[in-house]
């Protein structure tokens, strides 16, 4: 089991449980990787039929509301919510191609995906299923989310402690800090309640982390 | 410690929320190991201390591999002299024309830096013209399409979601499953565009069971290819050897920027101007770069090419400068005939047709005949294109018979090798598809499909409107029909049509007009990421073979047909699967390219050489000088029979030479075995008549008799070289012009558009018109006219069953369409002529292409540091946006995406070809405002 399932197994424990403390750091982190791999599961691929009937349901519906996701107790369906994704960021046209080297050089596949793909040496498993460019948004969000997972895991006090916060704040200043302009264009553009929040909430959540790990 | 902000707590609240859910619906659980072994951690930060040396800086100097973008930051990183230290030279093959030009790939860190001419290539030799350098446009063009699409909305809507690379697999093996079991194999029909994968999708369709295989070549070469046929049957495609040449007549030709030679031909016209002193005479309606380039430039009349032609040969009959010896020995015409057949076409006649002075029509052709053997013609779409267009070609061929350069060095040349070295023998194919659609083969059209399958593709559409067939599967391939076909609102109209074309399967690698119009998309690799043995009819008259290899790893989920149809193979099953036993892409090319001789110095053979080398060319072969010369060797001759009247050498029933005072040769591997200048063939095909000895004395086991289908449908074809001109061009009102078109240097017809080096230089197409003209019609630079253009009246005597649509006009002529243009006045277009070039007109493919330049916010700069990233170009860049909405009292010229002009072409197929006419059209012209 990998360092951050684990954490997301507590965390549903906790969550369900109301055990959770937010003023705790431990608790903090644990959840932040939970909002880093919550993210990158949007970014990366549509919402599954299944996982839209849990975003909806108690609790979680209604944090999600809370954050204009959709309306508490409305009808949203998985296929449109597919066809909004596929028209925001894979095209086939007037799209928002979710890629940092797009948004810096024009062209796919440029500085930014090299330097992903030398990141990604630094984890021996797959970050995602499916063959997702190396400067999607998604893996960017995903490989944060593995470095604090790894920070969640050891004491401030520890070495690796120092390590792991070196490498937040390289890879946050190289590969995070790129999106406000494709974020508020896809908000400008999407087409469902959904997609607007998810551009605006991953545009607010990585400006509080970017003042953390400036 | 993490500094906490008001809006932190809900983002924890949502992150918990939303991990929860993850957790409940499953998340990652894919990614652990099946079989319960522990899966490594999560960072492995020893192996960052190793890397920690700095991966990617932000702003600083460009990391090696990135094209820097032009643009006024762009010389600060320029000369870069380290960027390509230590990058692997990876050979391939172009393919953003049709020329196939061997390339050299400059890959570092898994991205192609740069693209450059491969010098092994015998027929290209290192050049690269600039489509072929803008392959790194296309391949990191960030409007690639990346993943397979299911249409959501109606078709043509433009509502698309994602799907899986199995789901779109599943849906469209059921769909084919279905028309298998329907017993209309015939109704899955797969349309390509510019293809080089031909052993792939003939196995993929063979395996399948249909024939339906739909192609472009008669919108391109269809008359020229039938002409060739006509005189020699074993090749469709003459090489000129222009190298050698002293004199090169150019009908009509722009090998210079465009031409399925290009690069190897125009490189070689050039050496033999040159090197040789060989004089370049050009005909053209237009000035093309090649007619620029040409020493002499005339500008006949629209279709006139086969008048002049026949004139030149009247006028070398006349001062007794054919070659008497040739001609009575190797043509199936005497001299004299051929004399007396010429008497009526004078240089005095063709000058009233085609306006070029009779003088210098004799004048040129006697230069050309003293040249001999060393003169060649040249020729193409300008003079083929025509609903006169085969026998203008079979007139312009006659002249090289008449002057004895006939497959002679510095003549007129071809090669029965068309494609890759046929010693290379790709895996067992399966038996050919025995089906028959009207599709694929129209019975209206005698020579389409006789000597090989050029078909008829402009009639497709039209064919499916008036229900002359219908499409369960229709999978396009590489095609952009609505943009290269003639009639766009028809072509939209069918492929909107559920009715008429059931699952459309788009592979493309760019969303274009006809993706628009499809069910499924799948997104194909580049030509710089996929595998082939690719070659072209080489103008070193031998063999050769190139590898085009993935030179970078496909992005996102694109797949070539190589990967994916095997495993839809699977899915259909049947049978099917048998012929995909070779295990892997790289297998089925190690096993096709072992022929590949050892290279002493290296070692390496097959694959492995042309890993290396990316080229083979069979040197110890001797060009195909002279092949009708060529002995019949004495182990031949045993048990051959030789035909006392015709003197044709048979053994087995079929033809393999004649008998010569000189004894026996190979002869031409035509019915008569010498070229065939009178053709009694063509004549009886055109009849539906059974020509079965014909076929066998040439010894061809591709020409095939006219099937039964065709019973009904005879058309008078003349056995002789003759010139015929449209009624309709004689007598043009004033306000009518014949239309024309062309491509530029930096484009092909439809493909290139979106590639933003080439589009910034060539974005608009306005409409070419001569100051005489413009004058007469009271038109001056920049005005806009209103351009309608009419369906032939010839072809509605002749075709019929082609009439479907349009307004009548008070004249009685069936109009096509309108389209309102801007106009450039220029001496370089004959008066009577109107000239478009053909690349334009986007409504798909990219917001280069359509030159949509999307207005960005005044706060958003591309990029997180705005000063780092200036150089990310597009939307700054381009500069040539029209944002008057085409408004011809506002319109800034060369702005714009300009205009497809096959709104207006009509669909115009030569009656006896099915060679799309796109040079003929009459229009009329009005000024607006």
């Amino acid at each position: 089991m990998t360092r951050s399932y684990r954490l997301l197994a507590s965390v549903e424990w906790k969550y369900k449980s109301m055990q959770l403390d937010l003023e705790s750091t431990d608790d903090q982190r644990t959840a932040t990787v939970g909002m880093y791999r919550l993210l990158a599961t949007l970014w990366c691929s549509e919402v599954s039929g299944a996982l839209l009937v849990e975003l909806q349901s108690g609790n979680c519906g209604a944090t999600f509301a809370e954050h204009q996701f959709f309306a508490p107790g409305e009808a949203i369906y998985a296929s449109s919510l597919a066809a909004d994704y596929c028209q925001l960021f894979v095209g086939p046209r007037d799209h928002v191609p979710p890629y940092q080297s797009v948004w810096e050089e024009g062209q796919l596949a440029g500085r930014a995906a090299a330097s992903m793909r030398r990141y990604g040496e630094l984890l021996e498993r797959p970050l995602l299923q499916r063959e997702i460019e190396a400067d999607h948004l998604g893996r960017q969000l995903a490989m944060m989310g593995e470095i604090v997972a790894g920070m969640a895991t050891v004491h401030s006090e520890d070495e690796s402690y120092a390590a792991y916060d070196g490498l937040g704040r390289e890879f946050f200043a190289a590969h995070l800090r790129w999106p406000a302009p494709l974020l508020a264009r896809a908000e400008q553009q999407a087409q469902t309640q959904f997609y607007r929040a998810l551009s605006r909430c991953t545009a607010d959540f990585l400006e509080t982390e970017a003042a953390f790990w400036s | 410690m993490r500094k906490q902000t008001p809006s932190r707590r809900r983002f924890l609240k949502l992150g918990l929320a939303g991990s929860a859910a993850l957790a409940a619906v499953g998340w990652d659980r894919a990614a652990e190991a099946a079989d319960g072994e522990p899966l490594p951690q999560g960072i492995d930060l020893e192996k960052w201390k190793k890397l920690k040396a700095d991966p990617y800086a932000e702003g600083s100097a460009p990391m090696p591999g990135v094209c820097q973008l032009p643009g006024p930051l762009a010389k600060r990183n320029w000369p870069d002299r380290s960027k390509y230290e230590g990058a692997e030279k990876v050979p391939g093959m172009c393919q953003l024309c049709s020329t196939v030009c061997g390339i050299v790939g400059y890959v570092k860190e898994d991205r192609l830096l740069k693209i450059e001419g491969n010098p092994n290539d015998p027929n290209s030799r290192g050049h690269l013209c600039a489509r072929g350098h803008a392959g790194l446009n296309h391949q990191y063009h960030p409007e690639r399409l990346l993943y397979p699409l299911r249409r959501v909305g109606k078709r043509g809507e433009g509502k698309w979601k994602r799907i899986s690379w199995e789901e779109a697999l599943d849906e469209i093996a059921e769909s084919l499953k279905k028309v298998r079991q329907s017993g209309h194999p015939e109704e899955f029909a797969f349309h390509q565009g510019r293809q080089r994968s031909k052993d792939a999708i003939k196995r993929f369709l063979d395996a399948f069971g249909t024939s339906t295989q739909l192609s472009h070549r008669s919108l391109c070469s269809g008359n020229r290819r039938a002409a060739n046929l006509t005189m020699l049957w074993e090749s469709d495609w003459d090489l000129n050897d222009v190298e050698h040449s002293r004199y090169i007549l150019n009908f009509g030709s722009n090998a210079f920027e465009a031409h399925q030679g290009h690069v190897s031909f125009a490189t070689r016209i050039q050496n033999g101007r040159f090197n040789n002193g060989a004089k370049l005479v050009t005909f053209d309606v237009r000035l093309s770069n090649t007619a620029g380039s040409s020493d002499e430039w005339f500008a006949p009349f629209p279709g006139t090419d086969g008048a002049i032609a026949l004139a030149m040969g009247q006028a070398i009959f006349a001062a007794g400068l054919e070659d008497r010896d040739f001609i009575d020995q190797w043509t199936t015409v005497s001299a004299d005939e051929l004399k007396a057949h010429l008497q009526v076409y004078t240089p005095e006649w063709a000058e009233k047709v085609s306006g070029v002075p009779a003088g210098d029509i004799r004048r040129i052709a006697l230069e050309f005949a003293r040249a001999a053997p060393a003169c060649t013609t040249m020729c193409n779409r300008g003079s083929s294109a025509h609903l006169n267009g085969f026998y203008n070609d079979r007139a312009i061929q006659l002249l090289n018979a008449i002057v004895g350069s006939v497959g002679k060095k510095g003549g007129w040349c071809w090669s029965p090798w068309g494609g890759v070295d046929p010693n290379m023998k790709t895996p067992p194919m399966p038996p050919s598809a025995k089906t028959w659609s009207v599709l694929e083969d129209p019975p209206e059209y005698p020579l389409a499909n006789v000597w090989r399958r050029m078909r008829v593709g402009e009639i497709i559409y039209l064919y499916l409107l008036q229900d002359r067939a219908k499409l369960q599967v229709y999978m396009t391939y590489n095609l952009d029909s609505p943009l290269t076909w003639p009639e766009e609102s028809l072509t939209r109209d069918v492929l909107t049509d559920e009715e008429k074309i059931g699952l459309h399967v788009c592979i493309n690698c760019f969303y274009n007009e006809t993706a628009h119009f499809a069910d499924i998309v799948l997104p194909w690799t580049t030509y710089l990421e996929r595998w082939d043995l690719d070659a072209r009819g080489s103008y070193n008259l031998r063999p050769y073979v190139g590898l085009r290899t993935p030179m970078v790893e496909p992005l996102g989920e694109a797949r070539d047909i190589r990967d994916f149809f095997p495993e839809l193979a699977h899915k259909i099953g049947g049978g099917m699967e048998q012929w995909y036993a070779y295990g892997s892409t790289e297998d089925y090319l190690r096993e096709w390219a072992q022929n590949v001789p050892v290279n002493p110095q290296t070692g390496k053979s097959g694959l492995d050489r042309l890993l290396e080398e990316g080229v083979w060319e069979d040197t110890n072969r001797s060009p195909f000088y002279e092949p009708y010369n060529i002995a019949v060797e004495p182990a031949e001759m045993v048990d051959a029979r030789v035909d006392p009247q015709t003197q044709i050498i048979s053994r087995s029933g079929r033809g393999i030479g004649i008998m010569t005072p000189s004894g026996p040769k190979r002869g031409f591997a035509t019915p008569s075995r010498k070229l065939e200048i009178r053709s009694l063939f063509v004549e009886r095909i055109g009849n539906n008549e059974d020509c079965t000895s014909e076929i066998a004395r040439a010894g061809s086991k591709k020409t095939k008799n006219r099937p039964a289908v065709h019973a009904g449908h005879d058309v008078k074809i003349d056995p002789m070289p003759i010139w015929f001109q449209l009624d309709e061009h004689q007598d043009l009102a004033e306000d009518e012009l014949i239309m024309t078109s062309f491509k530029w240097n930096v484009h092909n017809h439809g493909r290139t558009m979106n590639l933003k080096w080439l589009a910034e230089i060539v974005h608009s197409n306005p409409a070419w018109l001569n100051p005489q003209t413009a004058k007469r019609l009271g038109l001056q630079n920049g005005d806009w006219i209103e351009i309608t253009s009419y369906q032939s009246e010839y072809l509605a005597e002749q075709s019929p069953h082609l009439a479907h649509r349009g307004p009548v006009s008070p004249e009685g002529r069936r109009e096509v369409s309108r389209m309102r243009v801007p106009i450039v006045i220029m001496e370089g277009i004959h008066p009577r002529a109107i000239a478009m070039s053909n690349s334009c007109g986007h409504t798909q493919y990219t917001n280069v292409a359509r030159a949509e330049k999307r207005p960005s916010p005044a706060d958003i700069l591309a990029g997180s540091d705005p000063q780092a990233y200036r150089d990310a170009d597009w939307e700054r860049n381009m500069w040539w946006e029209d944002t008057t909405g085409e408004n011809p009292l506002t319109w800034q010229r060369n702005t714009g995406r300009g205009w497809n002009q096959n709104r207006l072409m009509p669909i115009s197929p030569d009656p006896v070809t099915g060679q799309q006419a796109y040079h003929d059209t009459v229009v009329s012209i009005a000024r607006i405002g």
